[in-house]
């Protein structure tokens, strides 16, 4: 319907020129920095230092992931980070989607829930975790070796985004689909279990995506609370900080294994609009 | 369709619908689910926040104490990270506004490899906060691969300490490597307003004899420019809070800002009080600039209309 728009009746050659070489530097400011990641993590320690550094090692090794397999308990801190996140993850979807869904339903009240998640997603985490280690700390979930705290606090940010995905995507379900159902004998709950929510399942799958790397990523709460069992993120940053960059590069690497992963088996899930004319106007 | 027809005795469904009005507000199940997020937020949230303001203004014996307050706003660290962290904002989100636009500008014009080209644009996004964060430590470091490059070059003497501390280098570095995660944001939400304008607009503007720079400046910016505002407004508040970025490439004494000197005096000396102080005075900050965000972006929507 739309087709592409012409700025102009005679393309300039010189413009294409300028938008091809505009997108060279575009390809490699995006997509040679992560890719120096992984050479750093396969290039020997001490071939890392040298200066100046070339492109491609002369070398390569697994030198830093055997010393990063025998100085640090590298299961615990993948299956930790791993832990939380679909910990968080599923919390995070069994409390919002129906928080969602009736906040729609309930159209004026809703809207302040609505309006309630998106002010709790503007607080940064520092503001939060400090305090919340104080009140962590006697409930013995501070730095717990399973995260429990952790994932209360990705709770904060995983649970209004939840609420707010659920609440756009039954927004666009006519809720005609679930006044029928009810009419036809069923109940409240099981209104939204077998008609609204297998509906929005595109959305669901979306929202477990989000959420998972949303608790994944995180980097400042885990840096708070995850004092020695540490998760993925802070543990790169220690090894930063200590100048470990082969190291902290190869905990790079593996961070990117299971974002990459979620997405290529949920891509299939992510069918929309599947009642599009499931209702009749008329 | 605001007007209610009374329902006809014995059928539920009226076509203009007050069976959704009544019958859902009716069920008490759907307010506890509706419910059940909000008393997350308020133990997860404004609990440990009422704890901070607690813990910043009472001493040890639990009596109220300003000694806490006096101590941080004497303290340097701090009072440099005022000036950081609205400094940042600022450049950070004028940066933004430029190339977002301009790419978004770009982008509407290109015909081939449209989906490729937008997935490479927002590679830095897309990336784990703490991974970009480490691609860009080994970029701009000394020993790093940008220096690595200018050494190939042209010799050692045109190596540069993108990160030395005390430099406005090194200050425009890290803003630099944090809006350009987060320019994707701006450059995506500027793009789908652009094309969601019918392409008759610049059809007629051409064919009145408009140039392609008139079309861009005159046409196509007035119209996104209520996009690019709302993106700018929340831009700017999330910008207020830079924690990562300026921690990671440079450290906390180099360039503090408000979030890292709340962290530095949790982690350094363990100083509760001093650490919510720090951690309320950016809420408070965060509070006022949403406030006035909010205020343009209503401000904005009332003049257009």
């Amino acid at each position: 319907m739309n087709g592409f728009p012409t700025l102009s009746a005679r393309r300039a050659p010189r413009g294409w020129l300028i938008s091809a070489l505009g997108l060279a530097l575009l390809l490699i400011v995006n997509t040679l920095p992560p890719l120096l990641v992984v050479r750093q993590a396969l290039t020997p320690p001490d071939e890392a230092v040298q200066m100046p550094l070339r492109l491609l090692p002369e070398s390569f090794s697994l030198q830093n992931l055997t010393s990063l397999w025998t100085t640090e308990p590298l299961l615990d801190r993948v299956t930790l980070s791993l832990g939380v996140a679909l910990a968080t993850t599923l919390l995070a979807l069994v409390m919002g989607f129906p928080a969602g869904w009736a906040a729609v339903r309930l159209a004026r009240a809703g809207r302040t829930i609505a309006s309630l998640s998106l002010i709790s997603r503007v607080l940064p985490p520092i503001v939060i975790a400090i305090p919340l280690t104080a009140i962590l700390i006697p409930l013995g979930l501070y730095d717990h070796p399973l995260g429990l705290g952790l994932v209360l606090a990705h709770l904060t940010i995983g649970l209004p985004f939840a609420v707010l995905l659920a609440y756009a995507a039954f927004r666009d379900l006519p809720p005609e689909l679930e006044e029928s159902a009810i009419v036809n004998g069923c109940g409240t709950f099981e209104a939204f279990w077998r008609v609204a929510l297998p509906s929005v399942r595109g959305a669901v799958a979306g929202a477990f995506i989000l959420v998972f790397l949303l608790s994944w990523d995180e980097f400042a709460y885990a840096l708070l609370i995850q004092l020695t069992n540490r998760t993925l993120p802070p543990l790169i940053y220690y090894y930063t900080n200590y100048g470990e960059l082969g190291v902290a590069s190869t905990l790079a690497v593996m961070m990117l294994v299971p974002a990459v992963l979620v997405i290529a088996f949920l891509q299939g899930l992510m069918t929309r609009g599947p009642l599009a004319g499931g209702v009749r106007d008329t | 369709m605001n007007h209610r027809e009374p329902t006809t005795p014995g059928r539920l469904i009226d076509p203009t619908r007050p069976f959704s009005t009544n019958y859902w507000t009716q069920r008490r199940l759907v307010f506890l689910l509706a419910a059940a997020p909000a008393v997350g937020y308020l133990l997860l949230q404004f609990w440990p926040l009422g704890r901070a303001l607690g813990s910043a203004l009472t001493d040890e014996a639990g009596d109220w104490t300003t000694a806490h307050l006096t101590r941080v706003w004497g303290d340097r660290l701090f009072v440099r990270s005022l000036g950081y962290s609205l400094l940042v904002p600022v450049v950070s989100v004028g940066l933004e506004a430029v190339v977002g636009l301009g790419m978004a500008l770009w982008f509407y014009e290109l015909r081939r490899g449209r989906f490729f080209w937008r997935t490479v644009a927002i590679v830095p996004f897309a990336l784990p906060e703490i991974v970009y964060l480490l691609t860009m430590k080994l970029v701009f470091r000394q020993n790093g691969y940008l220096n690595s490059a200018l050494w190939h070059g042209g010799g050692a003497d045109w190596t540069v300490g993108w990160l030395e501390p005390g430099r406005p280098l090194m200050t425009l570095v890290v803003i630099l490597v944090d809006a350009w995660r987060v320019t994707p944001i701006v450059f995506l939400i500027v793009l789908t307003a652009l094309e969601q304008l019918p392409v008759s607009y610049v059809e007629a503007a051409r064919i009145d004899g408009a140039g392609p720079w008139q079309i861009r400046a005159r046409v196509l910016v007035p119209l996104v420019l209520p996009a690019l505002l709302v993106a700018l407004a929340l831009r700017a508040v999330d910008a207020f809070r830079i924690f990562a970025t300026p921690l990671v490439l440079v450290g906390v004494e180099a360039m503090p800002v408000l979030t890292s000197v709340a962290y530095h005096y949790k982690a350094s000396a363990n100083d509760v009080p001093a650490a919510n102080i720090a951690a309320l005075t950016l809420a408070l900050g965060l509070l006022v600039m949403s406030l006035t965000a909010w205020a343009l972006v209503w401000a904005g929507r009332r003049f257009r209309a």
